[in-house]
């Protein structure tokens, strides 16, 4: 199937650079992870509707610091895009170039760009449903995971909880037990950051978690935790009777991180650059496997694996 | 079942690396990822090797 068939009514009209008529004037500055984000050409209301989603993170008006990555918002016409009988999805069709990316999803088309520095462009034809459609949201982890793979960092497919001021966090595909363990997690008195996504930086004293705004259903309930901690273990997640921790072999802890970092991990011009980040990552702080029953005998575990 | 007169060949889709003596092998296609043991490793080396 070609790209944007899922979605869009003209595939091959998708727009070849960021250009178009703007939904308005406002400009959103969404801060998080150390950096700042710059929306232009938002509605009224996509950006009251934006500022309500993600609240704290806007920056004041009167403050106008230097984005780290710029997105501009252009207006679509219905007719563009093509729904099948769907009322909402959360896929997307994606297309690569080494210097762009393509993103065809309902109701939007979005664009990044290296000119040489990381830019967003995004269309739609939704101005009251830009943020509660989560074509907003959905967009701008792309482009966060993205900027963050720039960094040297990575965006990971996770639950991540903090205990003693340290990170811990778990991660495997859907299904794993990422939402299970936030809970066993916030049942035992730790703070979760996110239950689904989390980003990993590697620096110089270590392996920093930062918590973004993007969550599963339990993540959004839970906002006390915020900021940077270090990573003190790092789990590939099972589903089990009895609670085990268990060494991974660089491979299939290289593969397994492979498979949780979105976005990134199915683009055939970042692949190899992913591959280093991740066994960067892994030779830091070398991934376990974590199988846990539902109750929190696995902190335990945890804790005497530190030990080891 | 591998047959002794199949003649193995790598996909142009994939990409691999050996990472402490095993292999990951990525399927870019089907967004598929594979671990090697030290036997798969092996196997694909050769291959490389004649290919050259």
């Amino acid at each position: 199937m070609r790209f944007g068939e899922n979605f869009l009514t003209y595939p091959d009209l998708f727009p070849a650079r960021p250009s178009g008529e703007t939904w308005g004037d406002e400009r959103l500055l969404i801060r998080f992870a150390g950096h700042v984000y710059g929306w232009t050409g938002l509605s009224a209301t996509q950006a009251a509707a934006a500022r309500q989603r993600f609240s704290e993170l806007c920056l004041p008006p009167d403050e106008e610091p230097p984005a780290a990555v710029e997105i501009q918002v252009f207006r679509a016409a219905a007719e563009d895009f093509f729904d099948g009988g769907r009322v909402w999805s959360f896929e997307f069709d994606l297309d690569y170039a080494p210097d762009a990316l393509s993103i065809a999803g309902f109701h939007f088309m979005g664009r990044l760009d290296w000119t040489p520095g990381l830019r967003g462009a995004l269309w739609t034809s939704e101005d009251e449903r830009l943020v509660s459609h989560s074509i907003f949201e959905n967009f701008f982890r792309a482009v966060v995971a993205y900027h963050l793979f720039e960094q040297g960092g990575v965006l990971l497919h996770s639950a991540a909880v903090v205990n003693s001021g340290d990170a811990y966090v778990f991660f495997g595909p859907s299904g794993a037990g990422k939402s299970t363990i936030s809970h066993l997690s916030f049942a035992a008195g730790h703070a979760v950051l996110s239950d689904d996504m989390n980003a990993l930086r590697i620096g110089p004293a270590g392996v920093l978690v930062e918590k973004l705004p993007f969550a599963g259903d339990f993540g959004q309930q839970c906002k006390g935790a915020a900021g940077a901690y270090p990573l003190r273990a790092l789990c590939r997640l099972h589903k089990g009777s009895d609670p085990t921790l268990e060494a991974l072999r660089p491979a299939a802890a290289v593969a397994a991180l492979l498979g949780c970092a979105p976005f990134i991990n199915r683009n055939p011009y970042r692949r190899d650059q992913l591959l280093d980040q991740l066994q960067a990552l892994n030779a830091r702080l070398p991934v376990r496997a974590l199988t846990f029953a539902r109750d929190d005998r696995f902190w335990a575990l945890l804790r005497r694996g530190e030990a080891e | 079942m591998i047959a002794t007169d199949m003649v193995l060949k790598r996909c142009a889709d994939t990409r691999y690396r050996n990472i402490g003596g095993e292999g990951v092998v990525v399927r870019q296609t089907a967004s598929e990822v594979l671990v090697l043991n030290e036997i798969g490793v092996r196997l694909l080396e050769l291959r490389q090797q004649s290919a050259r």
